[in-house]
């Protein structure tokens, strides 16, 4: 605002020039009680609850390593043991040389184990484990999934009967228990929180996974890793653990436009050849992910 | 203050005068200081914090079971469909004959008595001999649990959102909203004394002593003393004579003489002097469809599998479902205006069936290859909508009659399709009264094959087999309840003339401060400004009449469990059957040329109705059983016998073409007996 400013002194305006400007108050004694009551109170109130947590779960359904997640309906799980009499030897070698299953005669079973379906072998299992990172020293379990040993047509000949421990392969299918309802179901789904994968960024969530079988014949939990490349006599830390390490498999669950998928992800080591994760394999063999001992 | 100084600028003394900058000493002293305060010690009660969460959530969760009652009596034909040797070739079929179709837990079909090269390969039991297959359309297409990758069922959670009108009765000026049209009117005799009935064409909703009018009637009294336009009647009783249908008739204390029925005869339920409204309510979805791999609609909104350990009495599986996609109905409104009180889940046929890498799929679009191209490449009909109404030719709509030529002409809910967002829904009947609706008649659809649909234009010598699938697909969730009593009337308008308030906002903050809900009903003319309407009942809270809700709540979101049974049932089963006699003639000494006897038996053999056959002349059972003879009967070529042949016809209440299983009314022990031992 513009004013027209001059000094004039004090003096020209006259002496004796006075204003008296009178400012009563009636001063009573007040607090804040009602302000206190009706929104300090309130507020600290509504600060002190904790935000509504979503506990909502749901399927998540596997899907191929195809850009476009396609789903699958079933996979196969192979476990791959170090032959016994490379262990003897001192000289432990996997069976096989490929992304291929061992067979029950590695971990001590019996044709009769297998035939009459022994506790000790239908009690054997195994775990999958989900963590929420790859560093055993501080990571947190997630979730698990146990399937247990079973005697499919993998496991038996043309005409019903199982095979021979020595040829009997150490697998499992997981399937979809609406498409392959004759498959077991168990381990193939992954139940998880809605609103984590949904707030995750680009909707895609990671978990990792570990393998373990649990041996009812013996005793022994196996680790297993989606890795052959394993030196049995030189094992660091390093080579297990991380992004890079081939004990944990990385999982990305997903929120595809609405479908919730996930995936296995190998990392380089999972991936070299023979692969531990082949999710898209020449027609008819079924998507495999192949596990082998870490420690004899 | 006690005493008041004007200041003036000095340039409003004089003309010369300018402004000046004045400072001012002045002290204020404060006489007071806050007084301290105590500590604060509130109390936080999880119950209040939960129910307030919860009453302020419109957020909804549904998962639950549906136990199908599902079996397909209404199959395309009898035959076992394979794949051709040649496999560029379509695939063929072999004739079922009537001595191998069986039934199981309500499936028909037959026991496999070849083994299958190519599944004994795989080793997964299914080349396994005496394996029951249902015909088609089998477990894969009606089954809820489907393992083909292509849902033949689609889950939706629905809501009313808007009334519609119809005309039931064909070819009337008046329409559902004219009131419940009467069709038939009867006499019943009561303690000696003549009563008149009515019939109405749905369900009329009344109870004994309701008060109605009797819309369009003739009054056949003398200067018209029934009055029929100015007066209305109490219901003095329902049912008919045998105390039956007391859904769809009721008796009036008048002369039978005195009343006729004419063509437009409706009926309106009056409650204090409120007649009641009838529409058609329309439901629409909260969830989206897309499109599957294979084809089709499915919808990703729900996950569906099986319920562990879960069959019914029957040998369906029960299938549990989890909508994945949460349900906000915030701000949404029910088709009167409210606050949503109902959902439903609906369960739609899906009608893509025809994924061309299955053999049957292949072989039915073969068959139908020939029909127009609305038809030839589906493989389920569009799916048509109609009520459980009267059979009366007159009458639209009834779901029953769907494909009877007599009843050609009659509208139907049609061309409805899975992929829909909007429904057709249930006639109810709405009263101003009362503020509550009444569900009067479920909607149902009907589906059929298209190759039963159009048999004869595939195979002219076949009928049209017009029976159909019929089911109901709405099932209510209650979310809310409306209170058990109505609001005292809240007269805002008196309050407006006293204060003289005329604009809008403060009529609006009227209604507020009155807590008149948005859904309160005006009594008498619009703009009356006078309210009355039901509360909302928080959920949680069941009043004495045991109305409410009460449901979990967890996570931010209410969570309905829901428990539903799908009956996907014949459209019209026949109840009744007679038995049909045929004769043939059979062997060596035929007419020239051959009168094709021997094929014409195989096809009664072959013939789902096929009973027993029977010689004219006993001897010939007797005397011919060498190789060619009797005993080889369909390579008979012996001397001339003449044959009878005894099929059942089994009567429906409809005329929908040949049915080929009799329905669960008729007992078959009478017809015909088989053993599985007679095949495996």
């Amino acid at each position: 605002m513009f004013v027209d400013k001059r000094k004039i002194l004090l003096g020209n305006i006259g002496s004796g020039t006075t204003i008296d400007i009178s400012l009563g108050s009636n001063f009573f004694p007040v607090d804040n009680s009602e302000l206190i009551e009706n929104k300090f109170v309130k507020d600290e109130i509504k600060k002190s609850i904790n935000p509504i947590v979503d506990y909502k779960k749901i399927i998540f359904k596997p899907s191929d390593s195809d850009v476009s997640w396609n789903l699958i309906d079933k996979f196969r799980i192979n476990l791959n043991f170090y032959k016994p009499e490379s262990i003897a030897a001192e000289a432990p070698v996997h069976r096989g040389s490929g992304a291929e299953p061992g067979v029950y005669s590695d971990i001590n079973f019996t044709f009769d184990d297998i035939f009459c379906r022994t506790s000790r072998f239908i009690n054997s299992f195994i775990r999958l484990s989900f963590f929420d990172n790859p560093y055993s020293g501080r990571n947190q379990l997630l979730t698990t999934a146990d399937v247990y040993t079973q005697v499919g047509r993998l496991q038996e000949d043309e005409f019903g009967f199982p095979l021979g421990v020595d040829m009997c392969p150490i697998s499992f299918i997981l399937g979809d228990p609406v498409l392959q309802p004759e498959e077991v179901h168990e381990g193939f789904h992954i139940y998880w929180f809605q609103d984590l994968v949904d707030s995750a960024p680009n909707k895609e969530y990671e978990m990792y996974m570990t393998l373990q079988f649990n041996n009812a014949g013996n005793g022994r939990i196996y680790e297993l890793a989606a890795s052959r490349d394993i030196n049995p006599d030189n094992i660091t830390i390093n080579d297990l653990e991380g992004e890079d390490g081939i004990f944990y498999l990385k999982v990305i669950l997903k929120n595809d436009n609405g479908v919730y998928k996930y995936r296995f992800t190998p990392n380089t080591k999972q991936s070299q050849p023979p692969p531990g994760v082949n999710l898209i394999p020449p027609t008819p063999a079924l998507p495999t992910l192949t596990f082998w001992q870490i420690t004899p | 203050m006690e005493k008041t100084n004007k200041i003036l600028l000095n340039k409003t003394r004089t003309y010369n005068s300018v402004n000046v900058n004045s400072q001012i000493q002045i002290d204020i002293e404060n006489t007071s200081k806050p007084i301290p305060l105590n500590d604060i010690d509130t109390t936080v009660s999880q119950f209040e914090q939960f129910e307030k969460e919860r009453k302020e959530s419109t957020i909804y969760r549904f998962y639950g079971q549906v136990t199908p009652i599902i079996s397909n009596p209404l199959f395309n034909d009898n035959i076992k469909i394979s794949e051709n040797e040649n496999k560029e070739l379509p695939p063929v079929s072999k004739k079922i004959f009537s001595s191998d179709i069986f039934e199981t837990d309500g499936w028909i079909g037959f026991y496999n008595d070849e083994l299958d090269e190519t599944a004994l390969q795989f080793n997964d039991n299914k080349s396994a001999l005496c394996e029951f297959i249902p015909f088609d359309p089998g477990y894969d297409r009606l089954r809820i649990l489907d393992s083909d990758g292509i849902p033949n069922y689609l889950f939706k959670i629905t809501y009313p959102f808007e009334n519609k009108d119809i005309s039931l009765i064909r070819n009337s000026s008046k329409t559902l909203k004219d009131g419940i049209p009467v069709i038939e009117k009867f006499i019943i005799d009561l303690n000696g004394r003549k009563y008149v009935g009515f019939k109405t064409a749905i369900n009329h909703g009344l109870s004994t002593n309701d008060e109605i009018s009797l819309l369009n009637f003739i009054d056949n009294t003398p200067n018209d003393t029934l009055s029929l336009n100015q007066i209305t009647y109490r219901v003095f009783k329902l049912g008919n004579q045998t105390n039956d249908l007391k859904f769809r008739t009721f008796i009036v204390d008048i002369n039978p003489s005195d009343i006729n029925v004419a063509a437009n005869s409706t009926i309106k339920r009056i409650v204090q002097d409120k007649p009641s409204k009838y529409y058609v309510r329309r439901f629409k979805s909260l969830t989206s469809a897309s499109i599957g791999d294979k084809g089709g609609a499915y919808y990703k909104d729900y996950d569906i599998y099986p319920a562990a350990f879960g069959t019914s009495y029957y040998n369906d599986k029960v299938a549990s479902f989890n909508f994945k996609k949460d349900v906000d109905v915030r701000g949404l409104t029910d088709n009167l205006g409210r606050p949503l009180t109902e959902l439903y889940f609906t369960t739609i046929k899906n009608d893509s069936d025809t994924d061309i890498t299955s053999i049957n799929s292949q072989y039915w679009l073969n068959q139908q290859s020939g029909l127009p191209a609305q038809f030839k490449d589906r493989f389920w009909t569009r799916i048509v909508a109609g009520y459980e109404t009267e059979n009366n030719v007159n009458i639209n709509y009834n779901i029953r009659s769907f494909g009877d030529p007599t009843y050609n002409g009659n509208t139907y809910h049609t061309d409805i399709d899975e992929s829909d967002d909007t429904f057709d829904g249930d006639i109810v009947e709405y009263n101003e009264s009362e503020l509550l609706e009444r569900r009067l008649e479920l909607v149902h659809h009907r589906v059929n094959t298209i190759y039963r649909e159009h048999l004869n234009d595939i195979d002219s010598k076949s009928e049209n087999k017009k029976e159909g699938y019929v089911y109901n697909p709405f099932k209510k969730i209650q979310i809310r309840e409306f209170s058990n009593y109505i609001n005292p009337i809240v007269d805002i308008q008196s309050i407006i003339d006293k204060y003289n308030i005329t604009s809008a906002s403060e009529i609006e903050q009227l209604k507020k401060s009155f807590r008149v809900p948005d859904y309160a009903t005006e009594v008498g003319v619009p703009g009356s400004n006078v309210y009355k309407w039901r509360d909302l009942l928080d959920i949680g809270r069941v009043d004495i009449t045991g109305g409410g809700v009460e449901y979990p709540f967890e996570s931010g979101a209410h969570y309905i469990n829901i428990n539903s049974r799908f009956f996907f049932q014949r459209q019209d089963p026949p109840c009744e059957y007679i038995i049909i006699t045929e004769e043939i003639e059979l062997g060596n000494q035929q007419v020239t040329p051959p009168i094709g006897g021997e094929e014409e038996f195989l096809g009664y053999l072959a013939d789902p109705t096929f009973l027993n056959y029977s010689f004219r002349d006993a001897a010939d059972a007797l005397t011919l059983t060498s190789t060619g003879g009797v005993a080889d009967i369909a390579n008979y070529n012996g001397p001339n016998i003449t044959f009878d042949v005894n099929l059942a016809d089994f009567i429906g209440e409809y005329e929908l073409g040949k049915r080929d299983i009799a329905g669960g009314c008729i007992n078959l022990s009478l017809l015909k007996q088989k053993d599985i031992d007679d095949v495996c």
